[in-house]
């Protein structure tokens, strides 16, 4: 069972565990703005690393379950098509999964 | 299995589209106070089909506390398009359950007042159609109008899920002759959606003729939910047993049971 964790922790562990993209490793703590790029995720603006996938940007925001939907730009990528599409700057990305409902 | 047996095709499990039900009881994920009491009242209710909900997930919180987690893994998932007030919203919605569940099952809302929820059937019908287009098993939320039921069977929707009352509200079958005249030109499964508040309710419905009844609040708001749960099992199968059983006709006045002759001191 995993416990409750914030974003914040969620990106240190995954950093400290190795996971890719493998740009995040070789990146420098100081690395210059052109390396991050500005999207909206779940209606938040968000700042996340530049050249990711969506099967990246999954692993990034440490989300694990497989019975998720991904939109970018309001059209659906498949899972088969996570690791070949790119997140580019500005996409506006929905990604929902199944709460309790009646 | 009392439901899974003989050559009579009322006596088989539920078909609805190229989907087997076996339980006629179909129940919602919402509203409890904790997984564990929604997986315990779960197993208590015997349904094998869930209604789940599609949100964005919380991107603070992830992990394993996912409701999926808690799920049977042989559960047949029934997302719907709760909240969604337009076509737009409720296709989109469907799309995106499709896209996670890796199903094809949709329970189609299209709410038209969020005071009562009662769904704009002219609204579901648009939707209904979309959807039926893109190959989703659609089963449509509706009032309990006869002819919305109708219609929403004649453009190819696997079941109708008329109210019997408005979601949450457990005031029970409120229109038992509707469902009556729903049920006689019925050819998909007819389903009650919303309104159920206790087992008796449940019972009606099912002895009225229904194939199957889906509930929430009744049993995630009970005191117990898990004993709730079992109440409703118990209920929707002797329901369905006394429909199967052919009812005797109701008369005014008294018939015997005891046969008059033989009394002593006559």
């Amino acid at each position: 069972m995993t416990i409750h964790r914030t974003s914040n922790q969620v990106q240190t562990d995954s950093m400290a565990t190795g996971t890719p993209p493998s740009d995040r490793e070789t990146r420098s703590p100081a690395a210059d703005a052109n390396q991050s790029m500005d999207v909206r995720i779940n209606g938040e603006p968000r700042s996340i690393p530049a050249g990711l996938t969506i099967s990246d940007l999954l692993t990034h925001l440490d989300v694990r379950s497989s019975r998720v939907a991904v939109e970018k730009n309001r059209t659906i990528v498949p899972k088969t098509a996570h690791d070949k599409t790119p997140v580019e700057p500005g996409d506006t990305i929905e990604i929902v999964s199944f709460i309790g409902g009646g | 299995m009392p439901f899974d047996s003989g050559t009579n095709p009322n006596e088989r499990a539920l078909r609805v589209g190229a989907h087997t039900i076996n339980s006629r009881l179909i129940v919602g994920t919402g509203k409890y106070k904790d997984f564990r009491t929604m997986r315990d009242a779960m197993e208590a209710s015997g349904a094998d089909m869930v209604t789940v909900a599609v949100r964005r997930i919380d991107l603070s919180a992830q992990g394993d506390e996912n409701l999926l987690n808690w799920l049977p893994s042989n559960m047949t998932l029934l997302p719907n398009t709760a909240a969604c007030f337009t076509v737009d919203e409720a296709v989109r919605t469907a799309r995106l359950a499709r896209e996670a569940s890796m199903g094809d099952l949709v329970k189609l809302e299209v709410i038209g007042d969020d005071q009562t929820l009662f769904p704009d059937n002219q609204l579901t019908l648009q939707a209904a159609e979309i959807l039926l287009k893109e190959g989703f098993t659609v089963l449509p939320y509706c009032t309990d109008d006869p002819i919305v039921c109708r219609q929403l069977q004649d453009i190819g929707c696997h079941a109708v899920m008329p109210l019997a009352a408005p979601i949450g509200s457990g005031l029970g079958i409120r229109n038992p002759y509707n469902l009556r005249i729903i049920l006689e030109q019925a050819t998909v499964p007819v389903i009650v959606d919303a309104g159920v508040g206790t087992a008796s309710d449940a019972a009606v419905a099912m002895e009225l003729g229904c194939d199957a009844v889906l509930m929430n609040t009744a049993i995630a708001g009970a005191d117990d939910p898990v004993r709730m749960a079992r109440a409703m099992r118990l209920a929707v199968e002797a329901g369905r047993e006394a429909y199967l059983s052919g009812r005797i006709p109701m008369k005014l006045y008294a018939t015997a049971s005891s046969p008059i002759e033989g009394r002593i001191g006559v």
